[in-house]
């Protein structure tokens, strides 16, 4: 019973893409450890991690310009590792943009096709279709070098996606652009990602950028996938200090584990304050663990007012920065640990603090994750 | 006056007394080369075209066409050769490219009359000496490093992402080389093609060793009437290939590498 129904799961979720135990180790240095994942058909997926974290590495690995040490890559239920790059079928966006400088618009779109010996008919009638949809129809016969990064960008979209790729590479592609520009080439992205329903795994370091495109990301940290989920997945329940504090900001409590019950783990910090967190871990009495609070749930509130929450501590404010639509307090605990609190500019005349003034800090139990160091 | 400016000035004026000393022998020969005069003298005392038509004389134009078959294959076999092993050396990770690299470059390093020497007593024993095939050889050797830095320097620009990109694309590697790299070297390569031409048909020392009754390229034949009878032909001739490698550089200024991109 149990193997019929594994293989039905199987059969009707296999993965596009299968990635098991890659490992790639340049002499001594291991750049990926252990990297495992699965994508789905018409997923976008972002590696998302400081530089140096290892998701170019693994990207390159799938493009098949890096030869791992160790494990395996399996596309569509064939093995890839042993295909040259020619031979993938896999659409690549650099960086870089890395347009051919000596051919037009059109004749970098139509590459892909012309090395397929595609008819020509076909290929005029797809290059056109993809120019449309990247919005450069009147710049066919320009060349790269006339146009402006964005434009680049469209054309090198255009020429990964055109030749209709199983899948989907993209470095870091939006780097190079301004900050306003690459909003609106977000949108742009997400926008063919639907309208085309390719399989994407887009590469960024920018973790904004990760939360407003992907369906799912995997954080990589030191050649590992710390976590991977959807945004909101990893925002709301982060499970390593890493992930805490790369995707959005976290204030971070040591705490040792007091007792516990069905739902809920009492722990006292550092100058002896009680907290009350979830139970989400198999939490053992004595333990130590680390709390996250992100600074949008702190509450900063005048020392002695009643809260209904029990996690209350007493803190002196130590900076105040105005955001506009939200107001940054930096406060400091009596046991000197410094905590971050955002506060909404929802109302007109909310009570505001200055720097030095006493004031009690609280948070939800809900608000409080326990998260590995 | 402030020093910037005063620095800046020097500089200009060194600049031209340079120029200057390096173009006035130039400006010289040609005009010896329409001298009245049936010798060597400064400023001459007429103008005529005598000497061009001097230039009519069998022995030049023997020897000029003797130059011209050897530098075409000379400088195509260079650029062929020094393509092919920029190509090589510049891959990341190809055994040995440094030491490759210097062997190659070798001949500018070598004094030439030893490279001449070793040619010689090399053809003589393999009857090359003497002969229009062993101009060309030894030409070709002489050219290979200018080829192989000119090749050598435009692969250095190409971004390695473009082959990349390529591939990704699903182009083989030799459609790659053919439709990406290729098209982004062109530049260098004819401009290794043009310097290997001016460089195989000015060439004397090798060619003095090389050379023989059968097979003497013009500079052979300029150097043996300079020591014999010295008469303004020689000077019309330096006019002529002066001419001709003037031309060949405007050519590479205008369609080689020195041409940034379109």
């Amino acid at each position: 019973m149990t193997t019929l129904n594994s293989l039905n799961v199987s059969v009707s979720k296999v993965p596009l893409l299968s990635i098991a135990d890659l490992r790639k180790t340049y002499g001594a240095t291991t750049a990926i450890d252990n990297v495992s994942l699965d994508l789905h058909k018409g997923e976008f997926l972002t590696f998302l991690g400081p530089s140096g974290s290892g998701k170019t590495t693994v990207l390159m690995s799938i493009a098949g310009f890096v030869q791992p040490s160790s494990g395996s890559i399996v596309l569509s239920g064939k093995p890839l590792l042993p295909l040259a790059p020619h031979q993938r079928d896999i659409g690549m966006v650099f960086q870089s943009y890395a347009l051919f400088p000596h051919m037009t618009v059109a004749q970098n779109v139509a590459y892909p096709l012309t090395v397929r010996k595609t008819p020509k008919a076909e290929i005029e009638k797809k290059v056109k279709r993809m120019l449309d949809l990247v919005g450069l129809p009147q710049h066919a016969s320009r060349h790269p070098a006339q146009l402006s990064g964005g434009q680049q960008q469209r054309v090198a979209l255009a020429r990964a996606m055109v030749f209709e790729p199983r899948l989907l590479l993209m470095d870091e592609p939006l780097a190079a652009l301004d900050r306003k520009l690459r909003a609106h080439m977000q949108i742009e992205i997400r926008r063919l990602h639907r309208e085309l329903g390719v399989s994407i795994i887009y590469v960024t370091h920018d973790q904004e950028e990760a939360l407003v495109m992907s369906d799912r990301i995997a954080v990589f940290n030191q050649g590992r996938i710390e976590q991977i989920g959807s945004p909101c997945d990893l925002y709301e329940r982060p499970q390593t200090r890493f992930v805490a504090d790369f995707i959005g900001e976290s204030n971070f409590l040591d705490a040792i584990v007091r007792s516990k019950d069905k739902s809920s783990v009492r722990c006292t910090l550092s100058d002896g304050t009680t907290v009350a967190i979830r139970l989400t871990k198999k939490t053992n009495v004595g333990a130590a663990l680390t709390i996250a609070v992100r600074p949008e749930r702190v509450r900063l509130s005048e020392p002695g007012s009643s809260l209904q929450t029990e996690n209350v501590l007493k803190a002196t404010v130590t900076d105040v920065g105005y955001l506009g639509q939200s107001r940054k307090y930096v406060v400091k605990t009596s046991s000197g640990v410094e905590v971050v609190a955002l506060e909404q500019l929802a109302a007109l005349g909310q009570r505001t603090f200055r720097i030095g003034e006493n004031v009690q800090i609280s948070w939800g139990m809900e608000d409080g994750l326990e998260v590995q160091s | 006056m402030p020093r910037h400016i005063l620095w800046g000035s020097l500089r200009g004026v060194i600049c031209v007394l340079v120029a200057v000393y390096m173009l006035i022998p130039l400006a010289i020969v040609v005009i010896i080369s329409f001298s009245s005069a049936p010798f060597l003298t400064f400023p001459p005392p007429g103008f005529s075209m005598q000497w061009y038509r001097a230039l009519r004389d069998p022995v030049w134009l023997q020897t000029l066409g003797t130059s011209a078959t050897v530098m075409l294959p000379a400088a195509a076999a260079a650029t062929a050769l020094g393509l092919g092993a920029a190509l090589a050396l510049e891959r990341p990770g190809f055994p040995a490219a440094p030491a490759i690299r210097a062997l190659l470059m070798s001949p500018l390093i070598i004094p030439v009359i030893i490279t001449g020497a070793a040619f010689y007593s090399v053809f003589k024993s393999i009857g090359l000496q003497g002969t229009v095939s062993g101009l060309i050889l030894a030409d070709t050797v002489l050219c290979v490093p200018y080829a192989l830095a000119t090749i050598s320097a435009s692969l250095q620009m190409v971004d390695p992402r473009m082959a990349k990109a390529s591939a990704s694309l699903g182009a083989k590697p030799m459609t790659t080389f053919r439709r990406v790299v290729l098209p982004s070297i062109s530049s260098g390569v004819l401009s290794s093609f043009l310097f290997a031409l001016v460089i195989s048909f000015d060439e004397l020392v090798v060619s003095l060793f090389v050379s023989g009754p059968e097979a003497r390229p013009v500079t052979v034949q300029m150097w043996s009437n300079i020591r014999g009878d010295v008469d303004p032909t020689i000077a019309a001739l330096a006019t002529v290939l002066f001419t001709f490698a003037l031309l060949m550089l405007l050519l590479e200024a205008l369609f080689g590498r020195g041409e940034a991109k379109k």
